[in-house]
């Protein structure tokens, strides 16, 4: 693992971090540091590992092994203080649909303890700034994917809080909104915020952050700086550094099997 | 029963192809939407949260013998043909035109269809032909049972070959039901957008399971054959305008004696279905395509949807003001209130039930001999009246346990991810919706009517059973699973221990009614026991405070989490518990007894679906199986596709981590 040098104490600690659905284990032993302020980036292919690693840093998911703190705290021990003080943008989040985008953020903002007269402000505000004013006092039956996601951005921002973990926050966005999300990102950055951002959308990683891990089979197998990443595997592109890392035995022919399967 | 109707249709293929359809695509269409339909969650069966039995089809039409057989002793009785039939052509009629409405809208309004079909190579033909013979099918089955046993105690009372004539009134009076749907459905659609048809669709459904539970407990009690063998259905005008007396008319000709009208209304029963199908097929059903696009693309701002603003201020925000007192119980108040209004599946498994128990009181009271009569006087003695404030008490448990369910019960995450301290602080908040959304209405409307009859002597037994009410109401959410409101799915049963809470929520409304029957018998006792029953409620009240995190672990409930592969009953079976448990990111204590949707079995198998692409296992299994899921959580017609499709296709973006 790849030493960054830091000068902020980091705010996401994971030592020794090993997870199992019964037989299968899912986190080999994962050690990471974030420190506060940054933009990382946890990559990797499908069934890696990653949305498991948010939902354990979040305190969604127990039953884990090794020490986890997030924001100070320890998560198997203190999970509130940490829902405190971080928000979560999920991997295909499920809402319920039959609310209103404003009775929405006033059922999570609530919990934050957010006043309504602040929240109604704000949730306003913010649904202005995504194109969902008109939305705001309509039922979500009839919204997009990529209007529900806005949403959930929303919720997951409210609060103001100081780390917060993106799990695949882009899909269903339009161009503009994935710019918005992209500025956004690093913008949070810059007000100190820490962000946890998982993705497959390797030309947004490569842009937006300042530290890049990826794992892989519930290991690391690389961490560093999109620069250190380019001098370890010589590659240009992240994409390409990505599939060097993961890439499986036998991967390479699929696309010309696929296309002589479905030609029988 | 399928591959049987099938094995029918292959007899006639022929006549099918003489249509111009594709024998072999409407075979395929035919067989996906019986398989749904067996599938489906019908009425008969809605209170049953198992979906998944086989036999669905089978068990639904069998209800429907049961509930026919009853009918068919009219014929025992001594009145005439005219009358017998009437009242048979009656309920046959009546029970098509609800069971079309209410449980066949989703299938005849299903939009999936254009969704599945739409960019396959089938003719327009074939889907209708398709559709028209599914019709058919549903029609001819449910039109069967409910005269099976009319059929068969005819055959031995009127004439052995009575079932012939009366299989070919039967056909007719079928036909006049679809005009009559089928005039319903375009003018309610002409006239309301699909939301607010969806609703309409729901009074329906309502009103049906209404009559399921409630209508062979009261109507025999209210209603005397004898008197419309008084009334004289032969001579009077009105008698005309009412179609199941033409149905009836041929009957009294064949078994009875003829009069005057009789020709003129047989002439009717056979000819009128016959011109009303016409009007519908040449004039009506062009339009039916456009409105059925229509219910589909619903403008977001819609009338209906939008909510209005002034009510962000209300009651709901008023008294989640006045009762709440942490934020954790203020998001179960404000959450349950809400959804309690507009989740339309969680109305049909509970309004039923609370109409039911408005009736309830009645229908233990009424006695056949004196009809409606009878029960005032009843309510007045003590025991009446008791039976009307704890009816409430009975309800309000059962109300309770369903705020726990949801078709949305997915996003039910931000229960976890939320900085929720004490769990059970949501549970309280939403025990206080149900107490005081359905709770003080229902309560309050018993207690209205025996204070209009009794007085105000009432007045402390009321305050009594109130409290009491409230602290049978919160144990039964204490002693039940706890389950955070509309997060866990419906086909999810975690039974352990079900039959003794059910008992139990049986046994206290009674056991506590008769403490309070045996107050009423001491002087002041009631006035007195007012402020302890209080004082109980209040302390039962503070008891949620224990359900904590742990507790809601033990008992088997888990993060929802929103990327969660579903484990199918099919892959517990079939693979090994290596695979079976492999990526699931669930709790490792959860109990195993999670069963949801069908059809999705390789999606726990992590290694085999990564690679194909998402049509290719849009099979038709899956394909039924999700469109099947989308039924059976009560999604409306125009719901199906764009949710399915998109779900299937979340399905496959997912990781199994």
């Amino acid at each position: 693992m790849v030493e960054v040098q830091t000068d902020s104490p980091p705010i996401v600690r994971l030592e020794g971090l090993r997870m199992s659905f019964g037989a299968n284990e899912v986190l080999k032993g994962i050690d990471l540091e974030v420190p506060a302020g940054r933009v990382l980036g946890y990559l990797g292919p499908n069934g890696a590992g990653k949305s498991t690693t948010v939902k354990i840093l979040i305190g969604m998911l127990t039953g884990f092994r090794g020490s986890v703190t997030v924001c100070g705290f320890d998560v198997a021990k203190e999970a509130l203080e940490v829902k405190r003080r971080i928000g979560y943008v999920p991997e295909a989040g499920a809402l319920y649909e039959a609310l209103t985008p404003l009775e929405y953020l006033s059922l999570v903002g609530g919990l934050h303890g957010l006043g309504e007269k602040e929240l109604t402000e704000k949730a306003f505000a913010l649904l202005k700034l995504f194109g969902l004013r008109d939305q705001g006092e309509v039922r979500m039956t009839t919204f997009s994917k990529g209007m529900k996601q806005k949403v959930l951005i929303i919720a997951g921002l409210i609060h103001n809080p100081e780390l917060v973990f993106l799990d695949e926050p882009m899909s269903g966005l339009d161009a503009n909104a994935t710019v918005i999300l992209k500025e956004l990102i690093t913008s949070l950055a810059k007000a100190g915020k820490t962000v946890f951002y998982c993705s497959h959308l390797m030309d947004v990683v490569e842009r937006v952050c300042d530290r890049i891990t990826i794992i892989d089979g519930g290991r690391i197998i690389a961490d560093g700086t999109f620069e250190e990443l380019k001098a370890r595997v010589a590659d240009a592109s992240l994409e390409k550094i990505f599939t060097q890392l993961t890439r499986k035995e036998g991967q390479d022919g699929v696309a010309a099997d696929f296309l002589r399967v479905i030609q029988g | 029963m399928i591959p049987f109707l099938l094995a029918m249709f292959d007899r006639v293929a022929w006549a099918v192809r003489m249509t111009g359809a594709d024998y072999g695509q409407f075979r395929t269409i035919l067989a996906a939407k019986l398989t749904l339909d067996n599938r489906r969650q019908t009425l008969a069966r809605f209170s049953q949260q198992e979906t998944s039995q086989p036999k669905g089809l089978l068990a639904s039409l069998g209800f429907f013998v049961f509930m026919g057989a009853f009918v068919s002793f009219v014929l025992l009785a001594r009145v005439s043909p005219l009358v017998a039939f009437t009242v048979i052509f009656t309920f046959i009629m009546f029970m098509l035109a609800m069971s079309l409405i209410a449980d066949f809208s989703a299938v005849l309004l299903d939009t999936v269809d254009l969704i599945v079909l739409g960019p396959r190579p089938v003719s327009g033909r074939t889907i209708l032909v398709a559709r028209l013979a599914h019709i058919c099918t549903y029609l001819g089955l449910l039109g069967i049972s409910l005269s099976a046993a009319t059929m068969v105690v005819g055959a031995f009372q009127l004439h052995p070959l009575f079932p012939l004539p009366f299989l070919a009134i039967l056909s007719a009076a079928i036909a006049l039901v679809v005009v009559f749907v089928s005039v319903f459905y375009l003018v309610a659609l002409r006239f309301t957008d699909g939301e607010r048809f969806r609703d309409i669709v729901l009074v329906f459904q309502i009103g049906m399971s209404v009559f399921a539970i409630g209508a062979y407990q009261i109507l025999p009690r209210v209603v005397d054959f004898n008197v419309l063998e008084r009334v004289g259905l032969s001579g009077a005008w009105w008698a005309v305008l009412y179609p199941p007396v033409w149905f009836a008319a041929p009957f009294e000709l064949l078994f009875g004696h003829s009069f005057p009208r009789a020709w003129i209304l047989t002439a009717a029963a056979l000819v009128l279905p016959v011109v009303g199908l016409w009007f519908v097929v040449r004039v009506l059903s062009p339009n039916f395509g456009r409105m059925l696009v229509k219910l589909q693309e619903q403008s977001p701002q819609a009338e209906g949807l939008a909510t209005r603003i002034g009510r962000r201020g209300g009651l709901k925000s008023l008294l989640g003001r006045a009762t709440t007192g942490s934020a954790e119980e203020r998001l179960g108040f404000d959450l349950s209130w809400i959804l309690a209004a507009r989740d339309r599946p969680f109305k049909l498994r509970t309004y039923p039930s609370i109409v039911f128990c408005l009736l309830f009181p009645v229908i233990m009271l009424s006695q056949t001999d004196r009809g409606l009569a009878g029960v005032t006087d009843r309510m007045l003695q003590p025991g009446g009246y008791l039976l009307g404030l704890y009816a409430t008490a009975l309800l309000l448990p059962m109300v309770l346990s369903q705020i726990g369910f949801s078709a949305e019960f997915e996003a039910g995450w931000i229960y976890h991810a939320l900085p929720v301290a004490v769990p059970g602080r949501v549970l309280r908040g939403s025990t206080k919706t149900v107490l005081l959304r359905f709770g003080l209405l229902l309560f309050g409307i018993a207690a209205g009517v025996l204070f209009a009859l009794v007085g105000w002597d009432i007045v402390p037994h009321a305050i009594l059973a109130a409290c009491q009410t409230w602290t049978i109401t919160v144990i039964s959410s204490l002693v039940d699973a706890p389950r955070l409101p509309f997060s866990e799915s419906l086909t999810m049963t975690r039974s352990a221990g079900a039959f003794g809470r059910n008992l139990l929520m049986l046994l206290l409304p009674a056991g506590v009614g008769f403490v309070h029957y045996g107050l009423a018998r001491i002087p002041h006792a009631v006035p007195v026991a007012i402020v302890p029953a209080f004082v109980l409620a209040l302390w039962m009240t503070r008891r949620y405070e224990a359900l904590d995190w742990a507790t809601f672990e033990k008992s088997g409930a888990y993060p929802a989490s929103p990327t969660a592969p579903r484990i199918t009953p099919t892959a517990r079976r079939s693979a090994a518990p290596a695979v079976s448990d492999s990526g699931a990111p669930a709790r490792p204590t959860r109990t195993p007894s999670r069963k949801l949707g069908r059809g999705h079995a390789s999606r726990a198998n992590p290694g085999e679906g990564r690679l194909s692409p998402p049509l290719a296992r849009l099979g038709a299994e899956d394909a039924v199986g999700l469109a099947q899921q989308q039924l059976d959580e009560g999604a409306e017609p125009g719901e199906h596709l764009g949710r399915a499709v998109e779900r299937q296709r979340l399905d496959f973006v997912r990781e199994p981590t």
